[in-house]
């Protein structure tokens, strides 16, 4: 679980019993602004950082294995990250909500962006999820809307958008 | 909608939107092709 307001990781078994908390192994100060943490096909926790604009992964032992992103709006840094997922095919999809697009990477190597600032199709991505198929779901907090990406060519319509495929 | 927050797949294939704002919040389910299966809403101030 990360816990935005104290900027804390705590793991919970599950049945809810707390088990230990994560702390920033790189930062002295600490996780700056979590917002997400999921599990990656490796079993490694990766986590976001609303305002350090970043993603960290590290194992299960909370030993810091890399980090990815930087604040800024060119290829690969962040404006403020908000929602991670894994998709199918193990790659990560951070939302990078200021800079209003998706951001795709493959072995912390970005691989695909998803969207500009000036031309959409997001407002503010926020939060992502996949599917088993290889589709993702955005929510855009700003446009009220969910987008459904399969196609990076796609165009989102009102609600929901077809599926992507982000290759 | 309201300002839809979070979204989480199901192992249906469906999935869920937690969404909300000043006047209304909610959870819904919807299927891949956007149609709404069930919601979830909080109780009015005084319902169980």
């Amino acid at each position: 679980m990360a816990y935005y307001v104290l900027n804390r990781l705590l793991r919970f078994s599950s049945t809810g019993q707390f088990i230990e908390e994560i702390a920033d192994a790189e930062d002295p100060f600490g996780w700056d602004g979590l917002y997400d943490v999921v599990v990656d096909p490796g079993n490694n926790l990766s986590i976001v950082e609303w305002f350090g604009h970043r993603v960290t992964t590290v194992d299960q032992q909370g030993t810091f294995l890399r980090s990815i992103g930087s604040s800024g709006f060119q290829p690969g840094q962040f404006n403020f990250s908000r929602g991670l997922t894994y998709d199918a095919a193990g790659r990560l999809v951070v939302a990078d909500f200021s800079n209003k697009r998706i951001q795709v990477f493959e072995d912390a190597t970005l691989v695909q962006a998803l969207g500009t600032a000036m031309d959409g199709p997001f407002g503010t991505p926020y939060a992502v999820a996949a599917d088993a198929s290889g589709g993702v779901y955005v929510t855009d907090w700003g446009m009220s809307r969910i987008h459904m990406l399969v196609d990076p060519d796609l165009v989102p319509a009102p609600e929901v958008v077809r599926k992507p495929r982000l290759s | 909608m309201a300002a839809p927050l979070d979204v989480a797949v199901r192992a249906n294939g469906n999935y869920l939107v937690v969404a909300g704002a000043d006047t209304s919040s909610f959870v819904r389910e919807l299927t891949p092709e956007g149609e709404i299966v069930r919601e979830w809403v909080p109780a009015a101030p005084g319902e169980n």
